[in-house]
């Protein structure tokens, strides 16, 4: 008899622990309960569909009354929406623990200032590698994990590091009101000061104007998702469908986990606008398919790792004719153009390339016990995207290096090691609300890392740096980008087709264009990926489609 | 409907006696509507939050920090559309309802995928709130003993066949048995009798006892 009849399944499914609720829960609930119900109560028809399943009216004079209503309140909630940041938009600037943020350049993290108070002179450095002032390193403490815990704040998404850009709350809570709303010039953002709202208060809208574009004041998330996902039509995976009209094609929560090769979703700036990743140096990935594409074959979708084959291209040493400082461990070069291959005039392309130092000479002696030598361990970055400026944003392969961003500072957590001389691209697609205004920063990266063990074996410190990517890091046009940064595009693109990526949208012409240009230039590197696309190209056939290794 | 239900029917009707009133309450906000509205809302988040939560729990695989961030989260999508409830099931039913959809649209966050071998399913979240404790922060803090152990595997197996049942039968079973609610209530929810949710959760339980029993192991103590 089974071990598993049905009265044992059903005995064993009510006996799963409850658990008990933290106390301090119910205040949070209660400090949720939003001010004006009654807005809420009306507001709710305007969803469609709400989270439940909708109902209509049953009662005809009931809906002409609402309708009415509705109208009136979905005015006043969306012209209120607009003066004030609710509960959870407080938390982002009270809450967490922002004074850890470890800002070297003028602004942002302490809540008074206006966040774009970076000097010119700072930012004007453009797409030259930067080295980074030591004097505005830290050493970062340890954070107990209770630190990380605090949860002060009611915000669902507390933030996990100190907060640069600090009104995304807005966008959080109401990102069809702001997209709605007439957008102030960034002029007038860059005034605002963070932390109240971004825009001065204006007239109330009139109602039925506002009415018909005010949100459902919160429908549930997939709601947006899916907004966004229309509008775009290139998430990488669709929210679900509400459980409303989603019977068919379930998929469940497990069938998600192992689904096939994972492609970084566009983040909706609204929802995240932290991307935490550990670094990595490895280039395996792009041996390989060098190795499939010269033998005429190709490589499996799932081996292709974009930022594999991006780190593996030969890119300029930005230490070269400029040694690193004393306690200079990185290097970090920000820049951004706008991409051939983005689907859009309004997006850009942003590269974070981080460079380690090589071994000083005192160092650089014969290794002993065959260990590889590092200059930095548990290294993971956090970008930070200003989401006045960002829209939305995705990461450009390192779907498996991704690190909670709650737990960039959570030592704990396996990150990379990095080795003398390495260096390590990060690419964002980024679609920008508006072209940024001079100074105005659009991403902030951290890099915190630990220095390896002294002689006598005691544990290195952590070290933390950070480096802003500013409107004067973006290139007007992509001619007038850093070769690097072009060389990385046309080696993540080539890796996104490879991979049968839905992000590889791009024309395959426009990548053997832009890679033969490249290696016309004389671009290091460029006139291997003209020959890898071309092969690419002769095989012509879709990545999902390609032979499973191992029959050879 | 039970004593609870009575209350909850009470609550809401005070939330929804404003409702006509909405609009001049809105025009010009009127301090004596508000506090008797929040009231209200007060009395039912204190009426259904340790309900709510525990299915939240159940969902997450026992993660509590998990757990109430989805709780606070399902409350808040809860007031935004609580016009859209519509009486036909309990509120503590319909909350439910929101509950679930909430925890499934956290699951399926592509982004947040990790493997669950190493966390709590549930706490996948990299925009998410301070995680569990890595060893053993589930139900119980300190590290349990083998037994304690194994019996956490097999629920967390149980859990997670739950989850890969086609919808209709996984929300059914949730609602049943992690929400708490009766099969009545969740018939009123769905449209559908009360005879109709137990044949779901007969086939439910059926198919659970048959892919637990096509995966099982020998740490299984359920004989």
């Amino acid at each position: 008899m089974s071990r598993h009849d049905e009265r044992e399944i059903a005995r064993r499914l009510a006996d799963t622990p409850a658990g008990e609720p933290p106390p301090e829960l119910l205040d949070r609930l209660r400090a949720d309960i939003p001010e004006d119900l009654a807005a809420g109560l009306e507001a709710g028809d305007e969803a469609g569909a709400p989270p439940a399943a909708p109902t209509p009216f049953s009662r005809p004079w009931l809906a002409v009354a609402a309708t009415l209503v509705m109208l009136l309140a979905g005015g006043f909630l969306g012209w209120k929406l607009t003066q004030e940041v609710g509960p959870v938009g407080q938390s982002y600037v009270d809450g967490p623990p922002a004074a850890e943020s470890t800002m070297d350049t003028a602004g942002s993290a302490d809540g008074t200032g206006t966040g774009e108070a970076v000097e010119p002179t700072e930012s004007a450095k453009a797409t030259a590698a930067r080295a980074v002032d030591p004097a505005g390193e830290v050493a970062a403490e340890e954070p107990t994990r209770d630190e990380s815990r605090d949860r002060a704040a009611p915000a669902r998404e507390a933030a996990p590091v100190g907060q640069a850009f600090e009104d995304t709350a807005i966008h959080e809570e109401r990102p069809m009101v702001e997209d709605a709303a007439p957008t102030p010039p960034i002029g007038d953002l860059a005034a605002s000061a963070p932390g109240t709202t971004a825009a001065p208060p204006p007239a109330p809208p009139s109602v039925p104007q506002v009415a018909r574009l005010a949100p459902p004041s919160r429908p549930a998330g997939h709601q947006q998702g899916r907004q966004a996902a229309e509008s775009r039509g290139r998430l990488a995976s669709p929210e679900p469908e509400g459980m409303g009209d989603r019977a068919a094609g379930e998929r469940s929560e497990l069938e998600m986990m192992a689904g096939p090769a994972p492609t970084n979703p566009v983040e909706e700036k609204a929802q995240n606008r932290l991307s935490t990743f550990g670094l990595d140096v490895d280039t395996g990935s792009f041996t390989l398919l060098r190795a499939y594409l010269d033998a005429g074959r190709m490589p499996p979708a799932a081996a292709v790792r974009v930022e594999e084959v991006v780190n593996a291209q030969p890119f300029s040493d930005p230490f070269a004719g400029a040694p690193a400082l004393p306690g200079e461990t990185f290097r970090v070069t920000a820049d951004a153009a706008p991409s051939p291959f983005a689907p859009d005039r309004s997006h850009r392309l942003l590269r974070f390339r981080i460079s380690a130092r090589e071994l000083t000479p005192a160092e650089g002696k014969p290794v002993r016990d065959g260990t590889l030598q590092t200059v930095a361990e548990e290294a993971r970055a956090q970008v930070e995207f200003d989401p006045r400026v960002v829209e939305s944003w995705r990461q450009v392969g390192y779907e498996n290096r991704a690190i909670a961003d709650h737990e960039f500072r959570y030592d704990a957590v396996d990150a990379g090691e990095i080795g003398p001389g390495h260096s390590v691209t990060a690419l964002y697609e980024v679609k920008l609300r508006a072209e940024p205004a001079p100074g105005r920063p659009l991403a902030l990266l951290k890099l915190r890392w630990r220095e390896p063990a002294g002689a006598e074996g005691k544990p290195g410190r952590f070290r933390e740096i950070e480096e802003r990517l500013t409107a004067e890091d973006l290139a007007a046009s992509w001619s007038a980008a850093d070769p690097d940064l072009r060389l990385a595009a046309v080696a993540a693109e080539l890796a996104e087709h490879l991979r049968g990526s839905p992000h590889a949208t791009s024309a395959p012409s426009t990548l053997l264009t832009e890679a033969r240009r490249l290696a016309s230039a004389g671009v290091p590197g460029a006139a291997e990926l003209v020959e890898l696309a071309e092969a690419w190209r002769r095989l012509d056939v879709p990545a999902a489609d390609a032979e499973e290794p191992g029959d050879d | 409907m039970g004593k609870r239900g009575r209350e909850e029917k009470r609550l809401l009707a005070v939330l929804r006696r404003r409702r006509g009133a909405g609009s001049e309450a809105a025009a010009e906000p009127d301090e004596t509507t508000v506090p008797a509205d929040r009231e209200a809302a007060e009395a039912l988040v204190e009426a259904t939050w340790r309900q709510t939560y525990a299915a939240l729990f159940r969902l997450t695989g026992g993660d509590a920090d998990l757990a109430a961030d989805l709780t606070q989260d399902a409350y808040r999508k809860a007031w935004a559309a609580l016009a859209s409830f519509d009486g036909r099931a309990r509120f503590s039913t319909w909350l439910y309802r929101i509950a679930y959809t909430t925890f499934l649209n956290h699951a399926r966050r592509p982004h947040l995928v990790v493997p669950l071998e190493e966390r709590g399913a549930g706490a996948t979240g990299d925009d998410e709130p301070p995680p569990p404790d890595r060893d053993g922060g589930r139900a119980d803090a300190s590290p349990p003993p083998d037994e304690a152990l194994a019996e956490r595997r097999c629920r967390e197996r149980l859990r997670r066949s739950v989850l890969a049942l086609p919808e209709n039968l996984r929300y059914t079973v949730t609602a049943r048995y992690w929400g708490g609610l009766s099969a009545a209530e969740i018939g009123r929810q769905e449209g559908i009798t009360a005879t109709a949710v137990r044949k779901r959760l007969r086939k439910a339980n059926t198919l659970l006892a048959a892919r637990l029993e096509s995966e099982d192991v020998p740490t299984e103590t359920a004989s």
